[in-house]
């Protein structure tokens, strides 16, 4: 009896590297238009470059305002927006454990040989010391397996804890 | 209980695609979808190019594996007739 959790999961809408020291308070990119990106007030940036997150306050073509202290010159970032998702399956079959690996990965690990067998989920991240993503999984793969076997799809959200990519491998 | 999706592919007959095991669906490029099963299984359906972060085949496979997993036991194949783009090839790694 197969089973999935259907996951939404937030729309990239513009990536790059900053060009310029906006911290405290900005992100600074001359060649994007964040504008054009339909970037808006609200919408989940991530500096890859150092892992964090932050959220937009406001928008100009080529300067976001955010919040935790803006972003320093040549860091790679992207931006999800906080409203628009397309959702993704993920197997709950043949599960062995789910994981709260960082404050902003969930990590599932199936019963296979091959180290591809584990699935990471990126979310915003949560507070320190909190599982409530792998939770909110776990809890998902549970009602899955406790319904009809004809509900192959079933529906979960992380909300406030966005999802913003799901990887295997 | 096993269960295909039959795929048009572009100058070949329908080729079945298992939807057991699938651990995961992604639209890996503009042209790509790849279906990750258990034990490190991986098939890559090549098809006409969609736009730029658009994922309508991934959500068109996606449709036809949790369709044909509700049929009942006796109908092992979706055929997929209406994807939204076609199918050039399918290999397996």
């Amino acid at each position: 009896m197969e089973k999935f959790l259907n996951v939404p999961v937030f729309k990239l809408l513009a990536s790059g590297t900053t060009d310029d020291d906006g911290s405290p308070t900005d992100l600074i990119d001359s060649g994007a238009d964040f504008v054009a990106d339909g970037v808006q007030v609200g919408d989940i940036v991530h500096n890859s470059t150092d892992n964090t997150y932050h959220t937009v306050t406001s928008v100009s073509a080529t300067e976001l305002g955010v919040t935790g202290g803006g972003i320093e010159t040549s860091k790679a970032y992207f931006i999800h927006s906080a409203n628009i998702s397309n959702s993704q399956l993920v197997s709950g079959s043949g599960v062995l454990l789910v994981e709260q690996a960082t404050t902003s990965t969930v990590t599932i690990t199936y019963d296979g040989a091959a180290s591809a067998d584990v699935v990471t989920l990126t979310h915003v991240p949560v507070a320190s010391g909190s599982e409530a993503v792998r939770d909110l999984i776990e809890d998902a793969i549970v009602k899955g397996y406790s319904s009809s076997w004809t509900d192959v799809s079933n529906d979960v959200s992380t909300l406030p804890n966005q999802v913003i990519g799901i990887s295997i491998g | 209980m096993q269960k295909f999706l039959s795929i048009p592919v572009t100058n070949e007959q329908n080729q079945l695609v298992s939807c057991n095991d699938i651990k995961l669906i992604e639209q890996a490029s503009t042209t790509t979808v790849t279906i990750a099963y258990g034990g490190g299984k991986v098939i890559t359906l090549t098809h006409a190019a969609v736009a730029a972060g658009s994922e309508e085949m991934r959500d068109a496979i996606q449709d036809g594996v949790v369709q044909v997993l509700k049929q009942q036991w006796t109908e092992v194949i979706l055929q997929m007739g209406s994807l939204p783009k076609a199918v050039s090839g399918i290999a397996i790694a």
